[in-house]
């Protein structure tokens, strides 16, 4: 029987086998682009998606263990916002507005591990100070969110004034 | 870049097939992302080369009043998608957003070389900023036979000429006919020459601003495609099972397990396996059993030094005045120490990934996120055997690459082709993580063995700089190697210095020893441990051990570090910088160590600084940062960042160029080194090499001093080389132990303060 999840929304029977990583799965059968494929090893974060609301790598852990869980991925942030502010649209999530207005991507590929994370981080504790953003961002998943391109002060900025504008 | 925006480039292609002449335009006509050379070849209308003194290899202006500029260079991370914008438009008097660049689209886009070197403003942008005056002058030449009145009387505001009430735009001017340059465009050694006179700075209105990029929101949205997320019909999904030892070479290929969705490819020692579903393509190349031969020709890591002092090399002269050796024997005291940088990755974040799809008519279409597209195009083709015309490279973002894709165009993309022939059909060949951590062409490795004398009153009256560097500027890729078609390389890559001399020392003595590829010389393949450009090339490593070693002098004559480096300066923009980073880094005029740099945390706190002129631009930090004696560890707490770029583009994006530099080099630094046995790299992942951690950001200032009359100078590198030596000083001010061994690890500063 096909594997049943709930991505951005949707429900979606996935015809991939049941070993097939997340990733793989909201890349090549979904056509996500959100989700980017860094290592495969869960040392990264570009890959990294909400599954019931939690921030998770998608890169190594097989889609049967996703089974009937809500997954969202950058893509589908927007819909979640609109969805908490019981609004029909939006066009961006507040953590992208924030992103746009700090400028923060620089090649832009890591952005989308960063824009869930904050995600996860601004659910519960919507004011963090810069301390615990960099905790959330280094030690708190199974490896630090890496960025090659140097923009973690932007980051921090970024999730600050998320913060502001989810308040 | 999205679909319709390259579609500006298409009609122009009609366009010279119809008359031949200049600019023009007429609205622009959908076409789908995959331009196609078949189509082109099927009508028998080859691909123009780009004529670079053809006002119309430039830009296209639309009805609508819309520009296309098309130019060689690529967007990188940095955002000179926006800063050419930005020049074109202030050039033209168009609004900045009628203006959409196409980038690295071979079929359309000049050669204007390779982006690295921070050379897309300084010259693709200052080329840019004169074919637009040329353009602007041709259109005013138009509207005053339209206006009936003489270019002296017109003005231009957003696109429309005006004279008095009287009014045409760019857009009516161009509508159905041809545009043609007044002088011609003349681009040589000496650079570009135009007619026209480009506007003086005191009139810009865009240039100077912070333009929001106008690549950030696609990339916050998803909407951006990298080259990662490129997938065209009936393409196939590639892994490719490189070599276990760097010279290794197939012994044998067996079976795919029972049940496997992968086919397995093998040309020559390129073996790959391709499967319709990409899971399918990681599984096989993980259970695929590949007997390679042994080969064992490199030093391990702790040998490497003594390897390369060993290694026969060409030693060139960098600089020389005055007679060091006789100098340095009568001086008063001497000082001599060594440095070394340790072979380095790029680090691109998403490992390489290419598409291609090679036609039974022998067309080529490549998508990849190369630094060069021409030059990619340009190797496919002789890889292949194939005409450069039936060739085309359309580039796609790919993640920072930081020279990775610069002097190497692209490995996947020249393995993809092969694969692609072989089948018949698309291949998309993404990279591991191993591979690549394994595979990049790296930042070499070098060593300095530096030498000072000087009088009673610490006055320098010898240097000498004896730099050891293996090479930069490895252009091999894999694919045809692998394959065996393409014998030994006709370039034997070499390691250079980078950077001028500023300081007036009167006896000085620089050398570069040259040194081959380590395993090269025993390599069935024409490379070794391949390393190339790596952000700012040579000058990083040279400027650390030369901007440490001045330290080293100022602490041993306990003179302040600022002040003897401003004692040994002339040149007005560098004792500026040097100044103003001084002043907003609160740098504490004294010499180091510092006497009491103990907290009350338990940590101690130093200060470091450090200058540099990279292609023209002036930078100097003011590192301030506290080491825990008990762990090792180094934290910075404060940089600060002045620098002098002549004219700023756009001080937003310039600051977070500065910011990168920053931070990628303090990762650097404090914790990467590519690590080796005798067959291969161990460093192959995150963990083996790590990256700095965002609770390891200190804040960051920046300051920008203003040039305006000066022309822009890059700005994606010099803040790079200034950061080893100033991160080294610091400590030594906190610790007064002086590491002269990067990376500066938490092990190494514990073992180094006993």
């Amino acid at each position: 029987m096909a594997i049943e999840l709930f991505v951005n929304g949707k429900k979606e029977e996935i015809t991939s086998s049941p070993d097939t990583p997340l990733i793989y799965v909201l890349r090549g059968e979904l056509g996500l682009r959100g989700p980017k494929f860094g290592c495969g090893l869960e040392q990264c974060g570009s890959c990294s998606v909400l599954a019931n609301n939690s921030a998770r790598r998608s890169c190594v852990k097989p889609v049967s263990d996703f089974e009937g869980q809500d997954i969202t991925t950058v893509e589908g942030l927007p819909a979640l916002w609109a969805k908490a502010k019981k609004v029909r649209h939006v066009d961006l999530h507040p953590i992208q507005q924030a992103w746009i207005e700090e400028q923060v991507p620089q090649c832009g590929y890591c952005q989308n591990g960063m824009m869930i994370t904050a995600a996860n981080l601004l659910a519960s504790n919507p004011n963090p100070s810069v301390s615990e953003i960099m905790t959330a961002f280094s030690t708190s998943g199974p490896s630090p969110h890496l960025c090659r391109c140097g923009t973690y002060d932007a980051i921090i900025k970024a999730v600050q004034r998320a913060a502001q504008l989810m308040a | 870049m999205t679909i319709q925006e390259e579609a500006g480039t298409i009609s122009r292609r009609g366009l010279l097939r119809a008359g031949g002449a200049l600019v023009v335009m007429s609205a622009a006509v959908p076409v789908a992302l995959r331009t196609s050379v078949a189509e082109a070849a099927a009508t028998g209308m080859p691909f123009p080369t780009p004529v670079l003194t053809d006002l119309s290899t430039w830009l296209t202006v639309h009805t609508s009043g819309n520009v296309t500029w098309r130019t060689g260079h690529v967007e990188l991370g940095q955002g000179n998608r926006t800063a050419l914008a930005q020049m074109v438009a202030e050039e033209l008097d168009v609004a900045f957003e009628k203006v959409t660049l196409v980038m690295g689209n071979t079929n359309v886009t000049p050669d204007q070389g390779v982006t690295a070197a921070s050379s897309t403003i300084a010259r693709a942008g200052v080329q840019a900023r004169l074919i637009a005056a040329e353009a602007r002058a041709t259109l005013l030449s138009m509207a005053s036979k339209r206006l009936r009145a003489p270019v002296t009387e017109l003005s231009v505001k957003n696109g429309v000429v005006h004279h008095g009430r009287r009014k045409v735009s760019y857009g009516q001017l161009v509508h159905g006919k041809a545009l043609t340059a007044v002088t011609p465009i003349v681009i040589n050694g000496q650079g570009t020459t135009v007619g026209a006179t480009p506007k003086p700075f005191s009139e810009y209105t865009l240039v100077g601003r912070s333009i929001p990029r106008v690549d950030v929101v696609d990339k916050v949205s998803q909407k951006a495609a990298f080259v990662h997320d490129i997938t065209v019909p009936h393409m196939l999904h590639a892994r490719v099972i490189h070599p276990r030892g760097i010279g290794s070479t197939v012994v044998s290929v067996g079976q795919l397990p029972a049940g496997s969705n992968a086919q397995v490819v093998q040309l020559g020692n390129l073996v790959a396996v391709v499967a319709k579903q990409e899971w399918d393509a990681v599984k096989a190349a993980a259970n695929l059993p590949v007997t390679w031969s042994d080969w064992n020709g490199l030093p391990s890591t702790e040998d490497w030094p003594a390897a390369m002092r060993a290694t026969p090399a060409k030693v060139v002269t960098h600089a020389s005045q005055g007679d060091f050796d006789s100098a340095f024997a009568s001086a008063a005291s001497t000082l001599t120490a060594t440095y070394q940088t340790p072979f380095e990755n790029h680090g691109m974040i998403g490992p390489s990934c290419a598409v291609a799809d090679v036609r039974p008519d022998g067309s080529v279409t490549v998508w990849s996120a190369t630094q060069y597209p021409q030059g990619l195009r340009n190797g496919i083709a002789q890889m292949l055997n194939v005409s450069t015309e039936q060739v085309e490279v359309l580039w796609v973002d790919g993640a920072g690459s930081y020279g990775r894709l610069c002097s190497n165009y692209d490995d996947a993309a020249s393995e993809a082709v092969f694969l692609s022939r072989e089948l018949g059909k698309p291949v998309r060949v993404q990279w591991s993580r191993a591979d690549e951590h394994i595979w990049e062409p790296h930042g070499p490795g070098t060593l300095h063995d530096m030498a000072a004398g000087f009088d009673e009153s610490g006055n320098v009256t010898a240097w000498k700089h004896d730099a050891f560097m293996a090479p930069n500027n490895d252009s091999t890729m894999l694919g045809p190697i692998l394959v065996g078609v393409q014998g030994s390389s006709t370039r034997t890559p070499v390691g250079s210095w980078t950077g001028p001399d500023l300081y007036q020392f009167p006896n000085l003595l620089e050398l570069a020893h040259q040194m081959p590829e380590f395993g090269a010389a025993t390599s069935p393949y024409p490379f070794g441990l391949r390393t190339t450009f790596l952000r700012s090339p040579g000058q990083h490593q040279i400027t650390f051990a030369q901007e440490a070693f001045a330290d080293e002098i100022a602490a041993a004559t306990g003179q302040d570090p600022l002040q003897f480096r401003l004692q040994h300066l002339t040149d007005a923009r560098a004792i500026a910088v040097l100044t103003a980073a001084a002043q907003a880094g609160k740098w504490e005029a004294r010499p180091s160590p510092k006497r009491d740099a103990s907290t009350s945390n338990g940590t101690v706190t130093g200060q470091g600084i450090s200058f540099v002129l990279r292609d023209g631009t002036y930078a100097a930090a003011v590192v301030k940062l506290e080491v825990t004696p008990a762990t090792g560890k180094v934290l910075l707490t404060e940089v600060t960042v002045a620098q002098d770029q002549g004219q700023i583009i756009n001080p937003r994006a310039i600051e977070h160029q500065i910011s990168s530099c920053v931070l990628q080099t303090a990762s650097r630094v404090l914790h990467e080194e590519v690590k080796f046995d005798t067959a291969n790299v161990t460093t192959v992942d995150w963990v083996s090499y790590p990256l700095l951690r965002m609770d390891e950001t200190p804040t960051i200032n920046t300051i920008l001093v203003p040039n305006p009359q000066i022309a822009p100078s890059g700005v994606g590198e010099p803040a790079v080389n200034v950061m080893p030596s100033a991160i080294s000083s610091a400590i030594f001010d906190a610790t007064g132990v002086r590491l002269r061994t990067m990376p500066f690890t938490q092990e190494v500063v514990k073992a180094a303060m006993g």
